[in-house]
């Protein structure tokens, strides 16, 4: 008899089954008809983890290790290559690292057990070497590369830096060729003896898999561990910003703009936390959104075009919302950003304006559950926060106009910081 | 052409609506290629129109109003964008929205839906009988800008000017975005002109996945768009083209980091190819995926490159190598990447490489055809080409392709332009 626990919501048809492995791993399996799968295997350990206590031992390393982790352990000690094993098997597999974050996953749509054994397999086989770590130098070297001509990436992080001043949320993911040069085989080790614990890890499915036979393979290939000791210290982090802007200069064809509002007043439980993130995202759209006077004000002016974006950042230690496009008036529309935030706070919500704006995140919020990666991916970010993505549609139809003047009661235009990316002269 | 996912009826001489039930997703996804010939002037014309279509309409006179009545809809999304397949150019109009049991109320989503489209073809905005020119002005300065953006990222930049070079002369060195400047000269009479030309000439491929009343829906756009459908736009046939008698090489500078490397060969394989399923596999051994040997070896072995991959298109037989270097390793790259070509040429394929691709590719039909959105993508090029439109086909096809076979397609290819974008000169 399966073990799983079932959960069904019935509003946006989903259900998931819930199992506390033996080996202190969360298994989280979100049934799909069809044949796609998507099958996740994710550690609470980003490019923020920096810095941590084993016992009483206090480690630090080198920006970058937690992604550089991640590539190397598709390395096998007997050679074989990891890529090819899921191949074999028809399935496809890649991994990616955020701030908080690493996630291994495979894609397929047949074979899902025998797929879920080699991803269990390989994620819990580390094996690195003087030779590897040296290999990796350079592929990872050009990925630097690469992002250090992205302006998305500067611009993010050019923000980042501005936003905060402590927090190590502002830590660029894949490093800088410098620090990865100061990586060895040993401190790769101590990254992933102390955070690739089963305790520290969750495995989400989505998709045709029989849960007796992934409790099988979860039983076949993960150890029962002795408990995880790791002391993780929340970040220390002052109310203030760091800097009100930085301003880059890049070959690009319009100036960029980020504009990012920190937010300071976190904390609550799930449910409160739940709220917050609905509240925040109608609040955003009633105020910057598609239907915004905001919006169209600017779009109509030739100020602001269809790039604009707004987009909530949420985690247990910090949170911001970042106001992001193109345009010739970059420092204008900053400034309009900033006006905004301040003027909204004393303004009236109408009914009409409150239900348009809720009716468009709750469509959003429906559509991004179509494919099983996007569901497996933002279920996984939602476990590690301690929350129920699916719980989200239900809290945001469930929102009153109240809640979100509650919550634009704490934008806060001092907490406000921007990043530029200008066209290099010659341009 | 049967087909398993799909069935397709021709409602007029100019329309035709492919229909597939989806019940895994939560959303309809409607879709309307409006089909042209690629050049500089259609793709100008077409993405301006893109910008202008769906953003205002007689019964919407202000964009305010228009994304109001939209978000009201439950959050429909209705919008235009345009695309190059080998020689043709796609003006795209999509409509993707809820179905109506994930409206809390209920409503009939697609009848909004094809409401909007009404108003947008046969009610569009118009001030003394042409588009209002300041907002030609505005949405032109909008559809510039996004022809520019190219610049923005270099390894799209890079691959864009390879193309550019690579067909100089012909239609597909245009870019589906349009030139800048020629979408500045445009103006409101031209741009109104080009909108009735579109809705009256321009063949149109209407794509539904999801679920409603396929019957009702074929009435619907039979009804809307047969009050323009008149005289059809023969689009001319796709054609490979020609390479020079010796490899054509071509560097070009700008202030980056990393450089980017663009092969460029010619293949007689098109999709209506005899052996096009034959390359395909061939390619994907090649340079498509981490199984490839250019992941395994370019990347991986040598550690030259993190990305590094080989894009066909189909239409008119353009293959196109990318790799992300350092410059001063372009000689190793471009050295190792011929190698292993013509190792792929040889047949130099071990069973389980071969094997790989070959699952690589099932599972990714597979997975293309489980997704509204990405089972349009993967239909449309074949439904324009005049091809099975069938992923149990295809899957049948290519896994009856034989290593001599796969092998003998790439010897086919011929290199005509390589080029690189690396950092300026000291």
């Amino acid at each position: 008899m399966s073990r799983f626990i079932r959960q069904d919501y019935p509003q946006i048809g989903e259900s998931v089954l819930r199992l506390m492995h033996k080996s202190g791993l969360r298994v989280f399996l979100i049934p799909r008809q069809g044949k796609e799968a998507f099958a996740l295997f994710g550690t609470k350990y980003g490019a923020m983890d920096h810095r941590f206590c084993v016992g009483e031992r206090e480690v630090n390393v080198p920006d970058g290790i937690a992604h550089f982790l991640e590539h190397k352990l598709f390395e096998n000690e007997d050679g074989t290559d990891t890529f090819s094993r899921f191949a074999a098997l028809g399935a496809s597999a890649n991994a990616f690292t955020s701030n908080e974050m690493t996630a291994y996953l495979f894609s397929t749509t047949g074979n899902y057990h025998e797929s879920l054994e080699v991803l269990l397999d390989f994620v819990t086989h580390p094996y690195f070497t003087p030779a590897t770590v040296e290999k990796g130098q350079g592929i990872i070297g050009q990925e630097i590369r690469m992002y250090e001509d992205d302006p998305d990436y500067r611009l993010y992080f050019g923000l980042l830096n501005c936003l905060y001043r402590e927090h190590p949320i502002k830590i660029d993911i894949a490093g800088t060729v410098e620090s990865i040069a100061k990586i060895t085989d040993r401190t790769l080790y101590d990254c992933y003896n102390t955070f690739y614990h089963p305790q520290n890890m969750a495995l989400v499915l989505c998709g045709p898999f029989e849960e007796d036979r992934v409790e099988a393979v979860c039983d076949k290939v993960l150890k029962v561990p002795a408990p995880l000791e790791l002391t993780r210290t929340p970040p220390y982090e002052p109310r203030e910003i760091a800097a009100p802007r930085i301003t880059r200069h890049f070959p690009v064809a319009m100036a960029q703009f980020a504009v990012g509002l920190k937010e300071t007043e976190l904390g609550g439980d799930a449910d409160a936390f739940l709220k917050r993130v609905a509240a925040q995202e109608v609040a955003l759209a009633v105020h910057f959104g598609r239907t915004s006077p905001f919006f169209n004000r600017l779009y109509e002016a030739g100020t602001l075009s269809e790039v604009f974006s707004t987009t909530y950042q949420f985690l247990n230690s910090c949170a911001f919302t970042i106001f992001q496009g193109e345009s010739d008036e970059a420092e204008t529309v900053a400034k309009e950003i900033r006006n905004t935030l301040k003027s909204v706070k004393n303004a009236e919500l109408s009914d009409e304006d409150f239900e348009i704006a809720r009716r468009a995140t709750y469509s959003n919020l429906i559509q991004s559950l179509n494919s099983p990666s996007d569901v497996a991916t933002q279920y996984l970010s939602f476990a590690f926060l301690g929350l129920d993505l699916f719980r989200l549609a239900e809290t945001v139809a469930n929102l009153k106009k109240e809640d979100v003047i509650e919550r634009i009661s704490h934008w806060d235009e001092a907490l406000v910081a921007e990043s530029f990316i200008l066209p290099k002269k010659g341009d | 052409m049967q087909s398993t996912v799909f069935s397709r009826l021709a409602l007029s001489e100019s329309l035709a609506l492919s229909f597939s039930k989806n019940t895994l997703h939560k959303t309809n996804y409607l879709t309307l290629f409006f089909r042209l010939p690629l050049s500089d002037e259609t793709a100008s014309e077409a993405s301006l129109l893109a910008h202008l279509i769906t953003n205002l309409s007689a019964d919407y006179p202000s964009m305010y109003d228009l994304r109001r009545a939209k978000a009201a809809l439950w959050g429909a999304e209705i919008a235009a964008s345009t695309s190059a397949l080998g020689d043709t150019l796609l003006l795209t109009v999509n409509a993707t929205y809820l179905k109506d049991r994930y409206a809390p109320k209920g409503e009939n989503i697609t009848a909004g839906v094809l409401s909007f489209l009404r108003s947008f073809f046969c009610r569009p905005y118009l001030v003394d009988g042409t588009f209002d020119p300041a907002l030609v002005r505005l949405e032109a300065k909008n559809a510039a800008d996004d022809a520019r953006a190219v610049l923005n990222d270099k390894s799209r930049l890079a691959r864009r000017r390879h193309v550019e070079i690579m067909y100089e002369g012909t239609p597909f060195a245009a870019s589906s975005l349009g030139r800048a400047e020629l979408i500045e000269s445009l103006t409101a009479d031209k741009l109104t002109e080009s909108f009735y030309r579109l809705l009256s000439s321009a063949p149109v491929e209407a794509i539904f996945v999801g679920e409603t009343d396929e019957e009702l829906l074929a009435q619907e756009l039979s009804r809307l768009m047969g009050e323009f459908q008149k005289t059809p736009l023969t689009i001319p046939a796709p054609t490979v083209g020609t390479a020079p008698e010796t490899v054509r090489c071509v560097t070009e500078y700008m202030d980056i980091n990393q450089a980017h490397l663009c092969l460029g060969l010619r293949s007689p394989s098109l999709r209506t190819a005899p052996d096009y399923f034959a390359f395909s596999v061939a390619n994907t051994v090649f340079g498509a995926g981490t199984t490839s040997k250019l992941f395994m070896n370019v990347r991986e072995k040598l550690s030259l490159c993190y990305r590094v991959a080989s894009i066909y298109s189909a239409q008119n037989g353009f293959l196109q190598i990318y790799a992300g270097i350092d410059a001063d390793k372009r000689s190793a790259a471009e050295d190792e990447i011929l190698l292993q070509l013509a190792n792929t040429q040889n047949g130099e394929i071990a069973d389980d490489e071969f094997q790989n691709a070959k699952n690589t590719l099932t599972n990714a039909i597979r997975t293309y055809t489980e997704s509204p959105d990405s089972l349009a993508a993967w239909a449309i090029p074949r439904i324009l080409m005049g091809v099975k439109v069938d992923p149990a086909y295809e899957i049948e096809r290519l896994s009856a392709v034989g290593k001599d076979e796969a092998a003998e397609s790439f010897r086919r290819l011929v290199p005509d332009t390589f080029y690189c974008l690396q950092k300026e000169e000291l």
